[in-house]
């Protein structure tokens, strides 16, 4: 039993140095030099809109401690119990319920204190509003913030003992709860005196502490939502740098779009080319290309209104049709893994002709609507004329030789 | 004609799964390829549906090729794959639709076909449904129906009970039956074996990636003697056997 003890105490540093290099691979792909320069600017602009805000902001206006409650109650919501359960420990850990209790205890410091972070943040930005919106002195401006980390603390335990004793309370009584006790908290604080906010802060953490504590040690763990839970907070996470990158946990929706029917019927026409059949689909259903193609058409789109130079609007006309058709080439291998696909009494050539088609008139149609958009923007015959020959030519050299050189090379 | 496997050397890289493999399949019969995990039974079933290159040896469908002729020997095949494999894109109608044009069969016929397979397999309401919304069940059972819709003169079938109803299993026995009664060469590798033991002709047991015995089940009984009578006493001291070794 000693054994299981100090591995199972083990577990949580193990589980979360694997969860750290996770995040740390992600937020690398996320946080690239670009992006950390457009940060850099956004932040630095927000921060100097917020100054010059608080500078003409009169002493103690009447909507300070309605704007700060808001902002803190919305806050205290920030930072979730990381458990870092997986769905098998319900089978493997199941044995050692009773001393899982420590490794819980491990994450709920830990989610504590990444939370406290988010806390702190918030609680330090509002600082000169406090000052200035609510005319605080520094320490009551400190006891606030203290009273926002005491009450994480005693939301964070009253998480972990949905987990540890078999207690169901109802999604919509933990909403009202967290919500609601912190509106009675924080208002109290602000509108009443900080101190007995930090006292009633202080009550609900003895009495989160004292709720665990009951059934500590005995109780059951709540491995469905427990683990429900931890997977939930995970795929926010990589919902997000799915935004950025890649994330094979994040599989893409088929999503049905019936209104893109007639377009299938038009492609195929009589063809009998099955794989015609199958790239149209896929590619209208799958929601990542489809979604990629049509953000990179719409961006095309909008740069174009406003531009003026020709020269300029073609260089983005070209290029745009260049990386929509360099998006789409990986997706004639998108079936590769289906045994059916080696299957079918099909050849190598009949693939590549389907492909082809799909590929010309998805590029056709992005490229008629970007000229479209310059000849309205800025209208000339010649315009017109020379948008024509340069999309036409840019797509013959790319799908009668670029693509087929592409795809034969990799 | 049927299946033919010659002196089958071959595996998933350069070290080979099956050593010198060779059996036939003839129109019209049912053959059960038997071993235990690892033995080289879905090895042979992917040569033969021709995701593997042999490294020595030769297959042939109804004396063709795949070498030779690539798209008449995937022509006469029908394959149910161990786990259902779909188009994540396609709805059930047109996951049917697709291996009606790949090949090359008469759309209107065969779909009366495949109406009455829906029926049996109590599909016929879910046409619209997207593979995501399906059940393992219901997954194998599109399997059966895009096989068996078509008049394939070869069907591969790859463990085809796990996850099925009983009703379903009937439903599936009843259907090779009426292949075979049609002429055409079933292949099945299953470890259901009193399935295999009553619908099945003849018997393969591989076994390291040798065919270690074949044959109908009376040759089987007299090459293990001492055994016992059923496919199940045959399969359990072969298995024995192979623990002694």
């Amino acid at each position: 039993m000693v054994n299981v003890m100090t591995d199972l105490q083990k577990l949580f540093s193990q589980r979360l140095s694997r969860h750290a290099g996770q995040l740390l691979k992600y937020l690398r792909l996320v946080f690239t030099d670009h992006f950390v320069i457009a940060l850099f600017f956004f932040f630095g602009a927000l921060g100097f809109a917020y100054q010059n805000e608080l500078k003409t902001l009169t002493l103690g206006v009447w909507w300070g401690p309605w704007l700060t409650m808001l902002i803190l109650v919305i806050a205290l919501q920030m930072g979730r119990l990381a458990t870092l359960l997986e769905p098998a420990d319900a089978v493997f850990l199941l044995p050692a319920e009773t001393t899982l209790h420590q490794y819980l205890k491990h994450a709920r410091n830990y989610s504590l204190l990444m939370a406290s972070f988010i806390q702190i943040a918030v609680g330090v930005v509002l600082l000169p509003f406090l000052a200035r919106g609510d005319q605080m002195t520094l320490l009551e401006a400190a006891s606030l913030i203290m009273t926002q980390l005491i009450t994480k603390a005693a939301w964070m335990n009253w998480q972990l003992q949905q987990g540890v004793q078999q207690v169901k309370h109802s999604i919509a009584q933990v909403r009202l709860v967290n919500w609601l006790g912190a509106i009675v908290i924080f208002g109290l604080s602000l509108f009443v005196s900080v101190w007995i906010g930090l006292i009633a802060a202080l009550l609900a953490l003895s009495a989160s502490i004292a709720g665990l504590g009951k059934r500590w040690q005995q109780g059951q763990l709540a491995w469905q939502s427990l683990i429900t839970n931890e997977n939930g907070r995970m795929m926010v996470l990589y919902r997000f740098f799915n935004l950025f990158t890649d994330v094979p946990q994040v599989k893409a929706t088929v999503r049905r779009r019936r209104y893109l029917d007639p377009m299938w019927k038009l492609v195929i026409g009589q063809s009998t080319n099955p794989y015609l059949f199958l790239f149209t689909r896929g590619l209208g259903r799958d929601s990542d290309t489809f979604g990629l193609i049509t953000r990179l058409t719409v961006m095309g789109m909008i740069i174009l209104i406003f531009l003026t130079n020709q020269w300029a609007s073609l260089v983005v006309m070209l290029l745009a049709i260049y990386l929509i058709g360099f998006q789409l080439l990986p997706f004639y291998r998108e079936y590769e893994g289906k045994v059916f696909t080696h299957l079918f009494p099909v050849t190598k050539g009949q693939q590549l002709s389907a492909f082809k088609t799909v590929l010309t008139d998805v590029l056709t149609i992005c490229a008629v609507l970007f000229v479209i958009v310059d000849v309205v923007v800025n209208w000339s015959w010649l315009r017109l004329l020379i948008d024509i020959v340069a999309m036409a030519a840019e797509l013959i050299v790319f799908i009668g030789w670029y693509s087929g050189w592409r795809l034969r090379k990799s | 004609m049927g299946i033919e496997v010659e002196h089958l050397v071959g595996g998933y890289s350069q070290v080979p799964v099956l050593k010198d493999v060779s059996f036939s399949v003839s129109d019209g019969e049912v053959v059960g390829l038997i071993g235990l995990n690892g033995a080289g039974k879905s090895t042979t079933i992917n040569h033969i549906i021709g995701l593997l290159t042999p490294i020595r040896g030769h297959i042939q469908l109804g004396g063709v090729d795949l070498k030779t002729d690539p798209a008449a020997y995937k022509q006469q095949i029908a394959y149910i794959p161990e786990l259902p494999v779909l188009y994540d894109e396609l709805t059930l109608q047109e996951t049917l639709t697709l291996t009606m044009m790949a090949y090359g069969l008469d759309v209107e016929k065969t779909w009366i076909r495949a109406h009455e397979l829906l029926k049996t397999f109590r599909l016929d309401n879910k046409l619209n449904w997207f593979p995501a919304n399906f059940s393992k069940g219901m997954r194998q059972k599109v399997m059966i129906v895009n096989a068996f819709m078509t008049n394939a003169k070869v069907f591969i079938i790859d463990e085809p009970f796990l996850g099925l109803d009983p009703v379903a299993v009937h439903d599936l026995l009843q259907l090779i039956e009426e292949a075979r009664g049609r002429g055409a060469a079933v292949l099945m590798s299953t470890h259901v074996l009193a399935n295999a033991e009553k619908y099945c002709d003849r018997f393969i047991l591989l076994n390291q990636g040798e065919v270690k015995v074949s044959g109908t089940l009376d040759q089987l009984r007299a090459a293990f003697p001492d055994v016992g009578g059923s496919l199940d006493d045959i399969y359990l001291a072969l298995a024995n056997g192979e623990r002694n070794d």
